[in-house]
């Protein structure tokens, strides 16, 4: 209502952003604040968001394919709710290699959101979501060679578990103690392990298991939504 | 005017984000007191948290204390050696505000969590993005939906004849099995919610995004008041008059007087939410008791 | 002056033959057009071509007339708010979470000012007595709600076309009901234009002023209600959609004027056909056979806090028959079903199967290959991508499958009647001696019932028993041996179809409507033909 409804504002936005964030970014390590590296990374993750919200505002996107979007968003949500395999990931992965990086991205990030609701929204949801939304954004990126290899889609999935894992701990951290604490990145990423690997494990297994069906479940709708 | 949480969302969003930044950024005691407090004074005022909660706050308050001495050792203060390494003092009260820092951020959030229904965060998102808000709005729609129709998929697996699974391996296979037939339900099913979005005129032109919240005058001023109270704050921070460090030993507490000034608006930010809250309820059992 | 003019319409889907051809009608400012036909005839490609937004892809020729102008020289803005289209599926069709924002969603799109939107959102909420569901999330709404809820999000945005393509079929009669009432209202007071393709038409057809029949892409005939009825009235595959008052007719082969209306019927009745025969003669009673299920004081409910959905319900169903549980809504029909296939566990009295307890004490309910249940919603089955998969995963193909030509289709590229084939082939597998159903008519066409109701009678003479969960009073005095009537939970009563229908004054069939007070025992149109034929006509 008031804070973006100008046209030309949100343009210059969108232009100006990404130096905002490499600002931020540089600014965050020089700033007289104890915890300037939280704040940083906070708002850093935040503009990033904004940046990618406006770009997806600003386009034009078809009804069929915003509803694609939400049913895998909400497909994902309710598998958050599965304890152990949690396939948030692989879904995000499969929408953004089957609907795109952008499709990816908003799966990702959109599920993070919406599940907090039941878990509960705090200064880790912006992390959440860019860290599911960049994991469907780069899924976007690398959709040819994870659609015609299976080891690719493998590595890919096991990566994302544990990359999900380690941006996630750098929050934690960040939180903690303020500024970026090697020893206790260390410490958070030993005690996390038996999770991360149960997690890239249920990632691959996942991708392994869905990516066919699914597929031919997804080429079937997009040829019949003429997507 | 209205409780705290009938306010704008716009309005609840910015203040308790002004609330909660400070604390997270900011080691000085004063100011982590003061936010601990209200963001405490929030969750009792609006009945959000369960004893159970509030137990569990207290372990993790003493437990993430107890993660810093382990890990530095600066400080002059030594109290005892274990392994060679020495606990310092200093590390375990740096844990203790790190402990604190942590948690009127969890305290804030859950009030936040606790107010921003969903028609709420709508409304924010829906100020940022009108697409992004629909897309929102169409999940959460879909979300009971799917989670409803997964039951019902798994009564017509049942239904069918198909055996409870018993083992681990055999659960698996029925949770996949039940996930392959919603993934084409839902699929199939979404042409007609897109044709009914087409239909009803989806993609002519630029969205507007309603919503059930007025913005009112007192809005605004919860808003500028907000951003007032942590300006002083800020400032504070900025220029250094509020640091305190707890290595190598503890420094004094900061009592210039642009840090009291930050003390008193800070304080007064963080109580405004319960306070506006408390008053909203004082006020309803008020005119109830006059009827 | 008409409001909307179709002539000469015709339409290919891009490479296949013709799929409608030489359509032409027209309906007034105000009017209620009611399309009629069965499955795969055309109606809703047909209502598809008339909403610019989800025009099919394929070849068009011919010209559509709204207003006076052609359909293309609309704006899009104009195109999407005053032509409203409402489908058949009420949970999909729904965009937003809650009522208030569904509600908005057209004039959010139109990207309207908020005041606007905001009055117009009250006022229509007001117009259709939405003001309590206001902020609720939707998925609290029942079917009927939602679908009204559906119409109303259409008419916030002014429409001065409504297509409606089966509203109703996926409601309850009272539901449905209420849905009609609510588009004659928006026809009457509005001057809305209404285009309605329906299955059944028993609710809509008394107030429709014009009918569309069409079979196999083809116009039927068009025209005045009344006189296009007795156009049609030879034709077989049409007939069965009509009301029961002019399938009786039809079957007599009467003179106009046409009845429509179960008074109507009844008065077409008495003036025509003698009543010295009040009844016909009652089948025997079928031999004592064993039960194949029996529920003895069975209670249940879905959590401790919640009032109880069945009260000591008892009921016994015999081997061998064709048994039909009725009731409205909230009723606990359903909840007495799922009981009975073992889904829920009652928390009081004995269920037993074929004589033996389904709930043992302790263990898992054990009634793999006795009984089945075939689910409302039958797509609930469905996760594979041909038919033929879908049929392999359940053994071989069934012998219940005899549709050689759809194995290789996609089973969500079937009609309601072909899918619910499939289902039944996959839920017959395991060989039940004892099948459920649960609404087994909802949304199917007239000869889609009519091939589910020689399939139930073949599978009963194969020694199946079967009981059926249903709305639809017509099909269950067609296909049970017994009714029974459910409320609140308890069984009020038992009996076969004719017994039954006749002694309900309200919960009945049309037939019993009719001829209440002249012929006894008559529940369907079979029963009421045989009645006046034996009885012959007055004055001959």
């Amino acid at each position: 209502m008031m804070v973006l409804k100008n046209e030309r504002l949100r343009k210059l936005l969108g232009q100006l952003l990404p130096v905002l964030i490499l600002l931020v970014a540089v600014l965050g390590s020089i700033l007289p604040f104890e915890r300037a590296g939280l704040l940083a990374s906070l708002i850093t993750a935040i503009l990033s968001l904004l940046l990618f919200v406006t770009g997806f505002e600003k386009k034009k996107t078809g009804s069929r394919r915003m509803v694609l979007v939400a049913v895998m968003t909400a497909l994902s949500v309710i598998g958050r709710f599965i304890p152990l395999v949690k396939p948030v990931t692989a879904l995000t992965v499969l929408t953004a290699i089957r609907l795109g990086g952008e499709a990816g991205f908003l799966t990702g990030a959109l599920s993070a959101l919406i599940s907090d609701f039941w878990f509960g929204i705090g200064p880790w949801t912006p992390f959440q979501m860019l860290a599911w939304g960049m994991i469907g954004r780069i899924a976007g990126w690398l959709a040819e060679p994870l659609k015609k290899h299976r080891a690719a889609l493998v590595a890919y999935g096991a990566a994302a578990g544990v990359l999900f894992s380690m941006i996630m701990d750098v929050f934690t951290v960040l939180w903690y103690s303020g500024g970026f604490d090697p020893s206790l990145y260390a410490a958070a990423i030993v005690t996390a392990l038996p999770h991360t690997l149960l997690y890239s494990v249920s990632n691959v297994a996942f991708l392994l298991l869905f990516e066919r069906p699914f597929g031919r479940k997804l080429e079937r709708i997009k040829r019949l939504y003429d997507v | 005017m209205r409780a705290f949480s009938d306010c704008h969302p716009a309005a609840v969003a910015v203040c308790l984000l002004c609330a909660a930044l400070p604390p997270m950024v900011s080691m000085n005691p004063v100011l982590l007191l003061t936010a601990l407090t209200g963001g405490l004074l929030l969750l009792l005022v609006r009945r959000g948290a369960t004893g159970a909660f509030l137990l569990s706050s207290a372990g993790l308050f003493l437990l993430l204390a107890m993660i810093n001495p382990i890990f530095s050792h600066k400080g002059e203060t030594v109290l005892l050696v274990i392994n060679d390494r020495p606990i310092t003092a200093e590390a375990i009260l740096y844990g203790f505000a790190a402990s604190a820092s942590v948690l009127s951020a969890l305290f804030l959030f859950r009030s936040f969590t606790q107010i921003m229904t969903s028609d709420r965060l709508l409304c924010l998102t829906g100020m940022l993005s009108p697409k992004t808000a629909l897309l929102l709005s169409s999940a959460l729609r879909f979300v009971p939906l799917f989670s409803a129709q997964a039951g019902r998929v798994r009564a017509a697996r049942r239904g069918m004849g198909l055996a409870r699974p018993d083992s681990p391996a055999a659960r698996f296979r029925e949770n996949t099995a039940v996930l392959s037939t919603m993934v084409t339900w839902s699929l199939e099913n979404g042409i007609v919610t897109a044709d009914s979005m087409a239909a009803r005129g989806y993609g002519v032109g630029k969205r507007t995004q309603a919503g059930l919240f007025r913005f009112r005058r007192a809005d605004g001023a919860v808003i500028l008041l907000s951003l007032l109270l942590t300006l002083p704050t800020l400032v504070g921070m900025m220029s250094g008059q509020l640091a305190y460090s707890y290595y190598p030993a503890l420094s004094g507490i900061p009592l210039s007087l642009p840090a009291a000034a930050a003390y008193l608006s800070f304080g007064l930010l963080s109580l405004m939410p319960a306070a506006l809250e408390l008053r909203g309820i004082v006020k309803w059992n008020f005119l109830q008791s006059r009827i | 002056m008409e409001f909307l003019t179709v002539k000469d319409l015709s339409f290919r889907y891009p490479g296949s033959a013709e799929a409608l051809s030489g359509f032409s009608f027209s309906a007034g400012r105000g009017e209620i057009l009611l399309l009629c036909g069965e499955a795969g005839s055309g109606k809703s490609t047909l209502l598809r071509l008339l909403k610019r937004e989800l025009r099919p892809k394929g070849t068009l020729s011919g010209s559509i007339l709204f207003d006076g102008r052609p359909i293309e020289a609309l704006s899009d803005r104009e195109a999407a708010s005053s032509v409203g289209y409402v489908m058949q599926n009420p949970e999909y069709q729904i965009v937003t979470d809650k009522v208030w924002h569904e509600l908005a969603f057209g004039l959010e799109n139109l990207g309207l000012p908020l005041d606007v939107i905001r009055r117009r959102v009250a006022e229509t909420a007001c117009y259709f007595g939405l003001e309590e569901l206001f902020e609720r999330p939707v998925s609290s709404l029942s079917g009927g709600q939602k679908q009204l809820l559906s119409l109303a999000s259409v008419a916030v945005m002014r429409p001065s076309l409504l297509l409606l393509d089966e509203p109703t079929a996926q409601l309850d009669p009272i539901s449905a009901a209420a849905f009609i009432e609510a588009v004659v209202r928006l026809s009457r007071e509005l001057s809305i234009t209404v285009l309605m393709a329906e299955h059944r038409t028993e609710e809509a057809l008394p107030h429709a002023d014009r009918l569309l029949a069409l079979s196999a892409g083809r116009q039927l005939a068009f025209g005045e209600t009344r006189r296009t009825l007795t156009e049609i009235g030879g034709c077989r595959g049409l007939i069965g959609e009509l009301p029961a008052a002019v399938r009786l007719y039809a079957r007599l082969g009467g003179t106009p004027p046409c009845p429509i209306t179960p008074r109507e019927g009844g008065l077409f009745l008495r003036e025509r056909y003698d009543n010295r025969i009040r009844s016909l003669p009652e089948p025997p009673p079928p031999p004592d056979t064993g039960e194949a299920l029996s529920l003895r004081d069975v209670f249940f409910r879905y959590g401790r806090e919640q009032p109880d959905v069945l009260r000591g319900l008892t009921l016994q169903v015999r081997e061998g028959e064709i048994f039909c549980l009725l009731g409205g809504n909230g009723s606990g029909k359903s909840t007495a079903l799922s009981v009975a296939a073992g889904l829920l566990r009652p928390y009081a009295g004995q269920v037993r199967i074929f004589g033996r307890k389904l709930f043992p004490a302790r263990a898992e309910p054990c009634r793999r290959g006795s009984v089945a249940m075939l689910p409302q919603d039958v797509t609930a089955l469905f996760s594979a991508e041909t038919v033929r998969e879908e049929l392999k995963e359940r053994g071989e193909t069934s012998l219940f499958f005899d549709r050689e030509e759809l194995l290789d289709r996609h089973p969500y590229d079937l009609s309601g009647g072909e899918q619910q084939l499939l289902a039944l082939a996959k839920v017959l597998a395991s060989e039940p001696r004892l099948l459920l159903l649960d609404e087994p008519t909802k949304g199917l066409d007239a000869s889609a019932r009519e091939r589910l109701l020689s399939l139930l009678r073949r599978l009963r003479d194969n020694g199946v028993t079967v009981v059926a969960v249903t709305h639809d009073v017509e099909f269950a005095a067609e296909a049970a041996d017994r009714c029974a009537l459910l409320f609140r939970g308890e069984l009020l009563s038992v009996g076969t179809p004719r017994r039954f229908f006749s002694e309900n004054g309200y919960y009945t069939t049309a037939v019993c409507r009719m001829t209440r007070g002249y012929y006894d025992l008559a529940a369907t149109v079979d029963d009421a033909e045989a009645l006046c034929r034996a009885n012959g006509r007055i004055g001959r």
